[in-house]
């Protein structure tokens, strides 16, 4: 038997960075109680008419930019006619032909790093669906509708992956690049990045397609990853056994590692697609695409290749890419003080994990990048050491204010002053003979207790260095 | 001063604004007369009659208010306008019992203006169909004579006005609505170029063709309603920023000279001695007055018919797709599961008709017949408007006939593809998007029912529309 290859494309499913619902002006906010982010528009009252979000537009014709597609001036919204519950128009408002974006692409790095172009069918605006809760014990099923009418956009690759590493690849790669255009806040837990898979397997070597099954809603890197996994072996054990792989929509359950049938080809709706009468077309004029263009910020990439450039470590800059708004934070903060290693090592090791344990970005932080500058300000010119600026830190990030004033009233302004530093460590050394004489007949480790005694007697505020050549000339002499 | 109700929406509007009334005489005046007229016309779904005397006695202890030119009239409205707090039922058994949470546009521009809104009127259920015999709750007579019906959709806004209850309402025209209800019942009634007045809150039958019109019993007095709705609307992307003029300011245009372009595909069609004769009179009127009849052919008139059907059906059969029982209306008793949740409650609350219309248009957009049936349509679509528009550039306005019969006894309603064979002459201009004025110009050869005409406009041609219809007014007197 040949060696089986898998084929694999990816429909992701993306949410806005906007403020208020794609067709009303209701809040996108998560959280609340349900059915308290509704009006007519969103619950799908009667006489209800939608009004497009202008916002939603400009943001799915970014992420079109920066993929390298094709934004097209004018496509059209389709109603996606079907029932449930959770959608109270009966049908959902997305987009068919044409869509706000075509083609386009996006290079990953295999596992046996060579480059591979992963091609992009379209991107398409659309609205979310509410939520159905089922309450099991009162035999009830509950609908909320704070969700629906959400912006998304639908991102759908060609089937250009061969294995599991690469999806993942990619769909990190697309996720750092959404969430540094600001598209999407891309919180994966709340499922504002989730992914589609279609998989099927034919022989290595061969073009045609097998039958191609669908794992719905994976909201994890990982878990999309596992789920192909799978897959590749059931679909592979059907093909060893000789049985068909039948066409259907799959689940993936994560406690389990397996996919599950969700319902059969059979069972599939004919959406009944047709333009929405209720819109007009989508425009993107010229202009408008010129200015996006204009605004699009630096993309992960090329920010990585440029920090790596200004002198950071490989792990500093993973750091600052990782993190929401770290980078323009830095940035900000370089502008102020132009000391590339100094600002990523104050971000790197005081207030990105500060923001980490508050859950919120640096930009949000109460210590402005102006403030952490300042900081790192003080420790360029001697200052403060590095001790006693990792000391102020706390104060600073619960409580911002200028670390200049706050160092000056906690005096623990540096001493670089050889004279003062000189009295204090003649009276440490007078103090403490027997260490003294140790020094002296050879123990230079007792070196650091008389430097920790001058720290402690200058309240930290001693220059480290000047502090050690003062007291080993005074210990030897 | 008594028999307030006999005046037009002109008369009323001015001695409210002169004082010459109070709003409550005028509110309460309609209201006695709904009263006394209801059990033969049954225009009415809803008399708001607490609400309207409390909106009438706030604004009379205000005063008038040139800035609300309709300060103190009463109008009906179709009972698809959504009226928060004001049931809305589309004459409906799923709506039965529905409340909207919000207002229509049309109803707050409406309030703006100073109308007060007495009643919601009876129509074809969720306004498809063409003698209000598909209403949940009864047909509306028509006031000439209760044996037959006062057309439809909007049967119960020309029963209303026509029967004196109201002085003037709005109803909706997606195929004629509006113009054939106004026609049998011997109104005016206008069908405004699409996009002219906003449909937020008016329930969706389809939505590319619907349009919001005023109906009265004098021209000028439909004028002044277009003025007060007319105009963009944040909240309907399809409502046009065109800008609104005067509609109420114009004078009757000089009829010799008018060119008026006669589609013979209309003219030439089957029409009912009843109504040929006071038809080809009123023509002969014309032409001795110095207009200028032009014999003109659409050539795809033909299609319209079936693709006016497809397309009203398709767009119509999804929008009703938000009646499933799981929000609001009506649900079945204990369901079984979602799918029987979703069938019984539509199958036990939505007529014949609106069911039929669901089917067809579903079907029209299934899988492996889009390209066919929908697709096709909307391509024929384009070409009928671009004929309308065509035709428009060599003549100042079209002038056709309404319907090729007159009001019909309610024991001979039509099966249904007869019925849609009857909107041949009104819904090609909803097709087109353009407007069309219904005006009577005499009434039948021996029942003597009203006989009306259709003058349609160029697009956004309101106000030349309605110079026109003040020209045809004083050569045919008012039924009315």
């Amino acid at each position: 038997m040949s060696r089986m290859e898998p084929v694999i494309g990816l429909e992701i499913h993306t949410q806005l960075n906007t403020a208020t619902k794609l067709f009303c002006s209701c809040a996108t906010e998560v959280g609340d109680q349900p059915n308290t982010h509704i009006c007519e528009v969103c619950s799908g009252q009667p006489g209800a008419l939608p009004r497009t979000n202008g916002r939603a537009v400009e943001l799915a014709a970014k992420a079109g930019l920066a993929l390298g597609c094709k934004v097209n001036e004018r496509s059209i919204f389709s109603r996606k006619n079907y029932f449930y519950p959770d959608l109270p128009a009966g049908f959902q408002t997305s987009q068919l032909d044409p869509p706000i974006c075509e083609g386009g692409g996006l290079e990953i790095v295999d596992e046996d790093g060579g480059k591979r172009f992963i091609r992009l069918n379209r991107i398409h605006l659309e609205d979310d669906a509410g939520k159905c809760v089922h309450d099991e014990q009162r035999g009830q099923t509950l609908v909320d509708l704070n969700r629906a009418g959400t912006p998304l956009i639908e991102i759908v690759t060609e089937p250009d992956f061969r294995s599991s590493g690469e999806v993942m690849e990619f769909l990190k790669k697309l996720h750092a690049i959404l969430v540094r255009l600001e598209v999407t806040q891309g919180r994966l837990e709340e499922g504002e990045f989730r992914c589609d898979v279609n998989i099927s397997l034919r022989p290595a070597g061969t073009e045609k397609l097998g039958t191609r099954c669908e794992i719905k809603n994976l909201n994890s890197f990982r878990h999309a990853g596992q789920a192909i996994e799978y897959e590749i072996i059931r679909q592979g054990g059907l093909y060893d056994k000789g049985e068909p792989v039948i066409q259907e929509t799959r689940l993936f359950d994560p406690a389990h590692q397996e996919t599950r049938a969700l319902r059969s080809k059979e069972e599939a709706h004919d959406y009944r697609y047709f333009p929405q009468p209720d819109l007009p077309p989508v425009v993107v004029t010229p202009e408008l695409l010129a200015r996006l263009k204009a605004e699009m910020p630096e993309l992960p990439e090329e920010v990585k290749a440029r920090l790596l450039e200004e002198g950071l470590t490989a792990e500093q800059t993973d750091v600052l890419l990782d993190r929401r708004r770290a980078v323009e934070y830095y940035d900000l903060a370089l502008k102020i003080l132009n000391e590339p290693k100094r600002v990523a090592t104050l971000m790197v090791e005081l207030l990105l994990p500060a923001c980490q344990r508050d859950d919120i970005s640096p930009m949000d932080s109460k210590l402005p990048p102006e403030g952490l500058a300042a900081l790192g300000k003080l420790m360029a010119d001697n200052t403060l050491n590095r001790r006693a600026a990792y000391d102020l830190f706390p104060e600073l990030f619960e409580r911002g204010g200028d670390p200049a004033e706050l160092a000056k009233a906690k005096g623990v302004i540096q001493i670089s002053d050889a004279g003062a530093i000189t009295a204090m460590a003649e009276e440490i050394i007078a103090a403490n003979p027997d260490q003294a004489r140790q020094y002296r007949e050879g123990q230079e480790k007792v070196l650091s207790f008389f430097v920790g005694q001058l720290m402690k007697r200058s309240k930290g505020a001693a220059n480290p260095k000047l502090a050690n050549e003062v007291l080993v000339k005074l210990l030897k002499s | 001063m008594s028999e307030l109700y006999k005046l037009t929406l002109t008369e009323a509007a001015a001695k409210l604004q002169a004082r010459e009334i109070s709003a409550s005489d005028m509110v309460g005046d309609c209201l006695a007369r709904i009263e006394a007229t209801e059990p033969d016309i049954h225009a009415c779904l809803t008399v708001m009659g607490e609400e309207a005397r409390a909106e009438a006695k706030a604004l009379d202890e205000k005063g008038p208010d040139p800035a609300k030119p309709l300060w103190g009239v009463p109008v009906a409205l179709k009972d698809l306008f959504c009226t928060k707090g004001v049931k809305t039922t589309a004459a409906s058994k799923m709506l039965e019992n529905f409340t909207p949470t919000y207002d229509a546009q049309v109803v707050t521009k409406l309030r703006e203006a100073g109308a007060v809104i007495v009643a919601k009127t009876n129509l074809d259920e969720f306004a498809m169909g063409a003698s209000t015999g598909f209403s949940a709750f009864g047909p509306s007579r028509n006031p000439w004579n209760t044996d037959k019906v006062p057309g439809g959709s909007s049967g119960g806004a020309a029963a209303s006005v026509a029967a004196y209850q109201t002085p003037g309402g709005f109803g909706t025209d997606t195929g004629g609505s509006i113009r054939q209800p106004a026609s049998l019942c011997g109104c005016v009634g206008l069908k405004p170029t699409y996009g002219r007045i906003s449909r937020y809150g008016v329930m969706a039958f389809a939505s590319s063709l619907d349009q919001p019109g005023p109906m009265a019993r004098r021209v000028i007095d439909c004028a002044r309603l277009l003025k007060a709705v007319a105009g963009p609307d944040a909240r309907d992307n399809t409502a046009s920023l065109h800008p609104v003029d005067d509609y109420d300011a114009v004078l009757p245009m000089k009829v010799k000279g008018m060119r008026l372009g006669l589609p013979k595909e209309l003219w030439e069609a089957n029409i009912d001695p009843e109504l040929d004769g006071p038809l080809k009179a009123a023509l002969a009127k014309l032409e001795e007055a110095g207009a200028e009849l032009r014999p003109i052919t659409i050539p795809n008139l033909k299609y319209s018919v079936a693709t006016y059907y497809i397309l009203a059906c398709a767009e119509g059969s999804t929008n009703m797709a938000r009646f499933d029982g799981v929000r609001y209306g009506h649900r079945t008793k204990d369901p079984r599961d979602l799918t029987e949740l979703y069938v019984a409650s539509r199958s036990e609350a939505l007529g014949p008709e609106v069911r039929r219309r669901i089917l067809l248009g579903t079907f029209a957009l299934s899988s492996g017949y889009y390209d066919a049936y929908y697709k096709k349509a909307a391509r024929v679509r384009r070409l009928i408007r671009d004929d309308y528009f065509k035709a428009l550039e060599d003549c100042d306005f079209l002038l056709t006939p309404i319907t090729s019969v007159p009001a019909w006894d309610f024991s001979k309603e039509h099966d249904p593809l007869t019925a849609y064979q009857l909107d041949l002459m009104t819904l090609p201009v909803n097709l087109a998007g353009l407007p069309g004025l219904s005006l009577p110009v005499g009434r039948g050869v021996k029942e003597g029912m009203p006989v009306g005409i259709q003058l349609v406009g160029r697009h956004f041609g309101e106000s030349a529309l309605f110079s026109a219809g003040l020209s045809f007014e004083e050569m045919f007197p008012p039924l009315l």
